[in-house]
């Protein structure tokens, strides 16, 4: 690569990824514009735009139970996905290179069967296959499972901790040189015993042989998405990628420092972790077109009754009555067990709800602001607004400056809400130097720069045998007559 | 009158075949990309462009092994290893233009939620070109390598024995059902009509609900599910012969897999699952499908000379789980087309010895002479 700096080393490169809109309300699924949520053809459009724009990998969100509030399905934003095993594995098939990530849930799911969808869909890929790790564990989704709610809070990384150490034992259980397929001799396996494997812990204990043998990238990609000392401290040990939020460079830069200072702990380099905060934008001609875009957006994002509903979730009590185009409620939030939003993570940042809602009425008071507007400029405003090339330079300066590796771009429109990123903002960061202009290898892993777990002899589990070279089967393999 | 464009012809994908010695004897085929996906799709697409109506994809929680699991497994001559059926399907739906996916999936220790929320998606993918076949765990191993309850775990002597092995799992079978009901419930939560509408809300009130019990379900899901749901899958039940299965597939299944065999040919067969499914209460009408292995050839000393080659090389007699016709595609046909006339047999699952091999001559040699 011929990209480099002032001083004349090679600029960081850019990782990029596409997030298929979620069912929350960046998604504007009432825009003209917008096309089926649901139907297979808009993951294909999606997956394929990013694959044009050679993104690393493609994301998908995962949900166990529809929302509800104030004791009905919520019915504001999208609801209604499908299954992510099925949209990743059918997307396989109609994309080449682009990574696969698929969320899935720890606490509600079983180590071997999450390890053989995570398998199978690394061999049907051609190594392109990650997982996200997510530990959501409140009862109210454990209704939709057999053991119900049956994990306290303060267990959920304990059981994730052990879910992946149990799921990599499964997916090490095969070295890859088992499959000698002889069909002169007869031999199939070149060991018996092949995939045995026993574990023996606080949340699983189980033993057999798995039915996957190791796939092209050894195991998937593990991302992690917590945000708190526990979920850090899982993926400083374990994961390979953050999910984060945040996306202000100084915030930024303070998480990936914190973050980054921790892998040391576990004999990792500060390589061997990539963050990537979600990130959302909007393009303009102009920087000043931008702007305006994004106000739009934001107008579309949050309704009047989306503002109310917004509002419950720090008040805790039915506001259907009030004008969202008027002032805050002077009635103060229950303070107490959430009753009003389910399902939903993010009544629980609302640590105080008192002291946010002073908050609030101070700022609504000071700026004159309605409801609407309130909860217009306290939510998430876009990432990136501006010109492509603003975006593009301010992109490229976040990752510079260590506030990031790269971000997951989520559109506000499906299935098209890429393709002008990709079309204009792309080539910027191609001419910058910081972003691929092809893939230059065929794995997730290549593609973010991620060694094979096997290039590591000490980084797999039981390796103490084979740590001195390569394994005996591969010193088979070369001496084989 | 059967109409004989309506009889359906499908094969069983699994591994290189079914006959233990398949994979050291497809000449040609590379075994060792039994995982890939150009393995998988390509067979698929020259299935489809022959004529075939479905294919099935097989679950097994544990390693392949030999007779449910009775059979010691230190050989290393046997395929093993096997991809997930759901992931497969996926691919196969939206690669290649086959009918109809029959996915396996087992019951006991794979939960009702995703399930319901795996298949529907794949139907979402490919409306109207999904079948579930919930299968009871005959592996008691199963258990031990997902961390479920035991289950019974059958003897060596069972597995000759349809009526033993029902009689040990006969709790499963029973699970079975009300597994399938959740299921069926999950799926009629969230109707796809009740997306969209004149007023503009992306889905109408009241018509996405919680799923409603009667009594207290051995498998509960609240649901509602996660995805909205058109023409539920079709449920098929392979059943051997026995009353537990029977009774199952008679509760709950559209479609019957029966397995023949000389013992239990099928006019004996189809005359005791009718019986079975007057007698259930709620039964649903289910069409009858047979489920047969075939070692096909040239002329019917052909057909066993390959038979012969292939239980050499495996050093036993192949033995099955149901009954192995060894001949002509041409005998075949004709008794699939008695069958069809004479029992208003629906269709046909074919078993493969040799995927390879076998499947080709069910393409070019069978399905010409049923249409």
């Amino acid at each position: 690569m011929s990209a480099t700096g002032r001083a004349g080393t090679a600029r960081k490169q850019i990782h990029l990824a596409a997030h298929f809109p979620g069912v929350n309300n960046t998604t504007v699924w009432s825009d003209p514009e917008s096309g089926s949520q649901i139907d297979f053809s808009s993951f294909v459009h999606l997956a394929r735009t990013a694959e044009r724009a050679k993104f690393d990998f493609l994301f998908l969100a995962e949900g166990l139970r529809l929302r509800e509030h104030g004791g009905h399905i919520y019915d504001l934003d999208v609801v209604g996905r499908p299954d992510t095993f099925t949209v990743l594995a059918a997307l396989a098939a109609v994309t080449d290179r682009i990574g696969l990530t698929g969320t899935i849930n720890s606490t509600f799911n079983e180590p071997y069967e999450v390890a053989r969808q995570f398998a199978s869909l690394d061999h049907l890929t051609d190594g392109r296959a990650a997982w996200n790790v997510v530990t959501s564990w409140d009862a109210f989704t454990g209704e939709n499972f057999r053991r119900g709610g049956f994990l306290p809070e303060s267990r959920r990384y304990a059981r994730a901790k052990e879910f992946l150490a149990t799921a990599t034992e499964l997916f090490d259980s095969w070295r890859g040189d088992e499959i000698l397929a002889d069909q002169e001799s007869g031999r199939f396996l070149r060991e018996a015993g092949a995939g045995a494997f026993a574990h023996k812990g606080e949340e699983f204990t189980i033993e057999g042989r798995f039915d996957v043998p190791r796939g092209p990238q050894g195991r998937p990609v593990i991302f992690q998405a917590g945000d708190s000392d526990e979920g850090r401290e899982f993926a400083a040990s374990s994961a390979d990628a953050i999910f984060s939020r945040y996306g202000t460079l100084e915030e930024g830069k303070a998480f990936y420092t914190d973050v980054k200072r921790r892998l040391a702990r576990y004999g990792r380099a500060p390589g061997e972790l990539l963050i990537l905060p979600s990130a959302t934008f909007v393009l303009g001609d102009t920087d000043e077109e931008a702007e305006e875009r994004a106000r739009q957006v934001r107008r579309q994002q949050v309704s009047g009754a989306t503002a109310l509903r917004h509002l419950e979730f720090v008040w805790n009590r039915d506001l259907s009555g009030y004008d969202p185009e008027g002032p805050l409620p002077d009635v103060d939030p229950l303070v107490g067990e959430h009753t009003v939003a389910r399902g939903r993570a993010q009544v629980r940042m609302y640590r105080d709800p008192l002291a946010t809602a002073r908050e609030w009425r101070e700022l609504a008071e000071a700026n004159g602001w309605s409801i609407r507007d309130l909860v217009i400029h306290t939510g998430n405003r876009q990432t990136f607004v501006g010109s492509p090339e603003t975006v593009a330079r301010t992109l490229d300066e976040f990752v510079q400056a260590d506030a990031a590796d790269g971000f997951i771009l989520v559109p506000h429109l499906v299935p098209g809400g890429l393709d002008e990123f990709a079309d204009t903002v792309v080539p910027l960061l191609q001419e910058r130097g910081v972003f691929r202009t092809e893939y230059e290898g065929t794995t997730l892993r290549d593609h973010l720069g991620l060694a094979h777990p096997d290039a590591h002899p000490d980084a797999r589990r039981g390796a103490g045998a084979q740590a001195a070279g390569p394994g005996p089967g591969r010193a088979d393999r070369t001496g084989a007559p | 009158m059967t109409n004989r464009t309506a009889f359906r012809v499908g094969v069983a994908l699994d591994g290189a075949g079914w006959h233990p010695a398949a994979w050291s004897h497809a000449p040609g085929a590379d075994p060792a990309t039994l995982f890939a996906q150009e393995h998988w799709s390509g067979r698929a697409r020259e299935l489809a462009a022959g004529g075939v109506d479905f294919v099935t994809l097989e679950d097994g929680l544990g390693l392949w092994t030999d007779r449910f699991g009775t059979a010691p497994d230190d050989t290393g001559h046997r395929v093993r290893g096997r991809l997930d059926p759901v992931v497969v399907a996926a691919l196969l739906l939206a690669t290649t233009g086959i009918r109809e996916v029959v996915v396996t999936r087992n019951v006991p220790h794979v939960q009702p939620f995703q399930v319901a929320a795996q298949l529907a998606s794949l139907a979402a993918i490919a409306p109207g070109r999904v079948v579930w076949r919930p299968q009871v765990s005959a592996d008691a191993r199963d258990a031990t390598v997902v961390g479920g309850a035991p289950t019974p775990a059958l003897e060596p002597d069972d597995v000759y024995v349809p009526t033993r092995i029902a009689r040990r799992l006969r709790d499963l079978f029973r699970d079975a059902e009300d597994h399938v009901r959740t299921v069926r419930r999950l799926w009629a939560t969230f109707p796809e009509t009740a997306l969209g509408g004149d007023d503009g809300a992306f889905w109408q009130p009241g018509r996405i609900r919680p799923v409603t019990y009667d009594g207290e379900p051995r498998y509960p899901a609240a649901g509602p599910l996660t995805v909205p749901v058109g023409t539920p899958p079709p449920v098929a039940v392979l059943a051997h012969h026995a009353l537990e299965p029977y009774r199952l597939a008679a509760a709950v299944a559209d479609r019957v897999f029966l397995t023949p065999t000389t013992d239990g040919p099928l006019p004996e067969l189809i005359a005791a699952f009718r019986q079975i499914e007057a007698l259930t209460p709620e039964s649903r009408p289910t069409q009858v499908y047979a489920d047969i292995a075939v070692v096909l050839g040239d002329g019917e000393d052909h057909a066993q000379e390959r038979l012969g080659q292939l239980d050499d090389a495996a050093g036993e007699p192949w033995s099955t789980d149901t009954g192995v016709f060894v001949g002509t595609a041409k005998r075949l046909a004709a008794e699939l087309a008695d069958w069809r006339d004479g029992l208003g047999l629906s269709g046909v699952r074919l078993r493969p010895a040799v995927l390879a091999e076998d499947a080709g001559r069910v393409l070019h040699d069978l399905t010409p002479l049923l249409r």
